[in-house]
């Protein structure tokens, strides 16, 4: 474990004592901090961008209610994926049930069509956007300076440290570090109108 | 100030960033809808060099999990399920303290017929047996005599050798084969 890592982990249980006291402020950071994580990981199961973020909302609702027996025995992280990953299974399973019930009712059927899940993010407009936004980072990255999309790369595409970039590079970690956030910068901007436009803020 | 702000989102989402840092900055994207969105647009563009594909989170998924936790405040209490372990420590010490007490009483119920015979040798009076003995232990008493008997017949031996040896102290010897029969 690096000393960044632990860093991470220090913050967390920051976080987690203070909510733990009643601060109900310092969950919303939480969330903020892995709201993405999460949404990935229950992605990964569900295979359903939408459903995710439900399940990832419920996955951070059921960490909240059971904080208070959270012992900092493991990491915080760890502890939250855990329940993400159960909570991700527990509704395949209720999904696959509801596959299997042949018999719904009129109501039923209606409450299903107006959930707000299935009215928002995949219908063809979206799909258009994303590839849309995919293509839009991988042309930007394309045209980056060579040590920009290196650094970059490096660190999003093979996970090294700013450390081992710095060795790799043979520069300085702050060069790294500003390389890193100007390439960010630099797809961040041609992002923008186009998220703007798909309203994808 | 921005650019500020945004590189130190930079470092955040790479873990670069130290702690007190991180607290303040958190709060920022927190209160600041601007600096939320630059948030989430770094982090959407990790996704997709990492992965080739993403996924749009809500603009609101924070908002709403907050809003969730404000209308169920019943639900969170820490301190009752920490204290719950401390309910049953002391449930074990109840049992404990109790367990240990009836240990106690039967003790002293086993402990009464004995110093009541201890009072009675103390007294130097002659003992005849409990009544309260029951068959079982007479029938237990039933072999040892002719043990008894071969014992007897050994001390008699040796003192018959004492006297052949010439040893003067041959009335403790008697003394002792006869306490030894009496009993």
């Amino acid at each position: 474990m690096n000393s960044k890592t632990r860093t991470s982990e220090q913050l967390d249980d920051e976080l987690v004592s203070r909510v733990q006291q009643g601060d109900k402020k310092a969950y919303d950071l939480l969330v903020i901090k892995y709201q993405h994580k999460i949404i990935q990981l229950v992605n990964r199961y569900l295979k359903d961008p939408s459903e995710a973020q439900d399940v990832a909302q419920e996955t951070f609702i059921k960490a909240y209610k059971a904080i208070g027996s959270f012992r900092g025995e493991s990491a915080f992280y760890t502890w939250l994926y855990r329940i993400a990953i159960n909570t991700a299974k527990n509704y395949l399973l209720s999904r696959a049930r509801r596959n299997t019930n042949a018999e719904l009712d009129i109501d039923d059927a209606e409450a299903i069509e107006n959930a707000p899940q299935l009215q928002g993010l995949e219908t063809p407009e979206r799909l258009l956007v994303n590839q849309d936004i995919v293509e839009t980072i991988q042309a930007t990255i394309d045209a980056l300076p060579e040590e920009m999309r290196t650094a970059i790369m490096l660190r999003e595409f093979d996970g090294l440290s700013y450390e081992e970039i710095a060795i790799a590079m043979d520069c300085p970690v702050g060069t790294v570090r500003s390389r890193i956030f100007r390439a960010r910068e630099a797809i961040n901007s041609q992002l923008t109108p186009l998220l703007e436009h798909g309203d994808f803020r | 100030m921005n650019n500020t702000l945004h590189q130190k989102i930079s470092q955040f989402l790479d873990n670069d960033l130290a702690d007190p840092e991180a607290l303040e900055l958190l709060q920022a994207i927190h209160s600041d809808n601007a600096l939320n969105q630059t948030y989430q647009h770094y982090a959407l563009i990790s996704q997709v060099i990492k992965t080739g594909d993403y996924i749009p989170v809500k603009p609101d998924f924070a908002a709403q999990i907050s809003a969730r936790i404000e209308q169920e405040p019943y639900h969170f209490n820490p301190s009752l399920k920490k204290s719950a372990p401390s309910r049953y420590r002391w449930y074990a010490v109840a049992a404990s303290v109790l367990a240990l007490s009836v240990l106690v009483v039967n003790y002293d119920k086993q402990l009464t017929p004995t110093s009541h015979q201890a009072s009675m040798l103390s007294m130097s009076k002659p003992t005849p047996p409990p009544p309260t003995k029951t068959a079982s232990q007479l029938a237990q008493n039933q072999p040892q005599k002719p043990l008894n008997k071969r014992i007897n017949d050994y001390l008699q031996a040796h003192n018959n050798s004492v006297y052949t040896s010439g040893e003067t102290n041959t009335a403790a010897s008697l003394t002792s084969v006869t306490s030894y029969n009496q009993k």
